[in-house]
């Protein structure tokens, strides 16, 4: 365990010294600065546009920052050949993957939470408390998952392929699930990510979605995560470094 | 910066600065003079796509979130303003029978029940029509449903100001040209509102396809741009134009009311010369 945690806080050091970040989190304050001021047809104060906008942009650029530094962690190290001294110590493979994966996903976690916070701090301003704030809490926990689910896929898929081909395919996925959900052929086999997006019923204010619901779709994500990580370890057990 | 991240941004830069950028390139003198629009020429035939989603946002957005698709599913049914609906939708699933766990799922956490905005946040589907012509100067549906709403809000001039810039990108649609006689009509301008009532009747007349009444919704404005144009002919005492038009209008939806509307007309067009003819058989 501790191996993993000295792992993941290499990982995390990496977004406090890479640009990245800063720039996202500026880009977003732009946009939702630009929003917020946005008139149309002489009318301005859109509540559920900007809520739209804010919680689109947190989702997605959280999601960005998870995919691209999950998919350098593995090709990167292995490519500089900074991976021999790491294994050289008492490290195992498996401690090794899952030690990225965590610091991978803490990484998006504090990002998505840093862009939550100022999303709920511009409304605050803007005085819309039209959404309940459960309901938010409940985003939150949702992105979450998800943000462990495309994590552990980009780790997965990093051991196969590029770090650029790999943020590809799986921003790709990202959009093909969310966008067409139940719609693509076969769907029933594959991942259904869509339902860890609430935006609607935050964007529209609705209901609570159910306890129980919330609690199947932890477990569901979980066992995927699990599932893309144990296929990680196992692949990369078997490799030849 | 490594190239896999700086792709994404780039493309959100793209989107989120093309709409400020378009408003400024288009006010300047060269763009106006070779008519360019940057959006249009960054996004090439993308942009009819992003219109597209940007109008399926905007009936979301009326729906208070129904996706576009359950939204037309559901149109033939009854739906509920937003103060209703907490109660009517509380555990009333949209699918009938029974449902899988799956389903179960999917409509606890999408919206599944439909019901519209209040009148008071009616306004919130508009700027998906802006953007929509943003993207798409060439979508008639997006100026027509945007101008609608802001007449809807009371804005009238704003509600002109956006179908004459839907009629300078689009001159030959009927749709905006009567979109353009209503506005004007509620404005009191009765002889602007007949004169562009009659350009959409005569652009309908036409074969363009541009004015092809192809669904429920384009036939609906039609028919209410040829009743609202008898309607006005007939206020100005021009009882064989109005007595034509509602011809022209029973043509497409026959019904007694209109009959005896058509008749009515007859009779008081034929009334001043039957009143000469009488008088000159006194003489």
């Amino acid at each position: 365990m501790r191996n993993i945690f000295i792992i993941a806080k290499g990982v995390i050091r990496e977004l406090l010294r890479r640009k990245d970040f800063y720039l996202i989190f500026t880009l977003l304050a732009v946009i939702m600065l630009y929003s917020s001021a946005a008139t149309f047809g002489g009318e301005s104060g859109f509540y559920r546009y900007f809520k739209e906008l804010g919680i689109s942009l947190a989702y997605l650029f959280s999601v960005i920052i998870a995919v691209t530094f999950a998919a350098r962690q593995i090709p990167q190290e292995t490519e500089e050949k900074t991976i021999y001294p790491i294994l050289a110590h008492p490290v195992s493979r498996a401690e090794f993957i899952i030690g990225k994966f965590t610091g991978a996903f803490l990484i998006s976690v504090i990002s998505f939470s840093l862009f939550y916070v100022a999303f709920i701090i511009a409304l605050a301003i803007r005085k819309d408390f039209t959404t309940p704030w459960p309901l938010f809490v409940e985003g939150y926990f949702l992105h979450v998952m998800l943000l462990a689910f495309f994590t552990a896929l980009t780790v997965c898929l990093s051991l196969f392929l590029s770090a650029s081909a790999n943020t590809g395919i799986v921003l790709i996925l990202y959009f093909a699930f969310n966008w067409f959900g139940a719609n693509m052929p076969g769907y029933i086999y594959l991942p259904h990510t869509e339902l860890f997006d609430i935006k609607e019923r935050i964007v529209h204010s609705w209901d609570l979605v159910p306890f129980w619901v919330m609690s199947f779709l932890a477990a569901y994500a979980f066992l995927y995560t699990a599932f893309f990580l144990a296929l990680a370890c196992l692949t990369f057990r078997k490799r030849d470094l | 910066m490594r190239r896999t991240f700086f792709l994404p941004i780039v493309v959100v830069i793209l989107y989120a600065a093309a709409i400020p950028i378009n408003m400024y390139f288009k006010g300047l003198p060269i763009a106006r003079q070779h008519g360019a629009d940057i959006i249009q020429n960054i996004f090439g035939a993308t942009r009819e796509f992003v219109a597209d989603w940007a109008f399926m946002k905007a009936e979301e957005y009326h729906h208070r979130g129904l996706s576009f698709m359950k939204s037309i599913a559901y149109h033939e049914g009854e739906s509920f303003t937003g103060e209703e609906v907490h109660h009517a939708h509380e555990g009333a699933p949209a699918a009938e029978g029974p449902q899988s766990l799956f389903e179960k799922i999917y409509s606890s956490v999408k919206i599944n029940g439909d019901s519209h905005l209040k009148p008071a946040e009616e306004k919130e589907s508009l700027p998906w029509f802006f953007i929509e012509v943003r993207f798409n100067p060439n979508d008639i549906r997006g100026y027509v449903l945007g101008a609608y709403w802001l007449e809807r809000m009371g804005r009238l001039d704003e509600s002109l100001k956006f179908l004459e810039e839907g009629e300078k990108n689009n001159p030959d649609s009927a749709a905006v040209k009567a979109a353009l006689g209503h506005i004007y009509y509620k404005k009191g301008d009765l002889g602007k509102a007949v004169s562009y009532l009659e350009k959409a009747r005569k652009l309908w007349q036409g074969a363009l396809p541009v004015n092809a009444v192809s669904d429920r919704y384009s036939a609906s404005d039609k028919y209410f741009a040829l009743d609202l144009l008898g309607a006005l002919y007939k206020r100005q005492g021009r009882y064989s134009e109005a007595s034509e038009t509602y011809v022209e209008l029973y043509m497409y939806q026959p019904n007694e009311s209109l009959k005896k509307k058509i008749s009515n007309l007859r009779d008081a067009n034929e009334r001043p010369a039957e009143m000469e003819k009488n008088r000159e058989d006194r003489k």
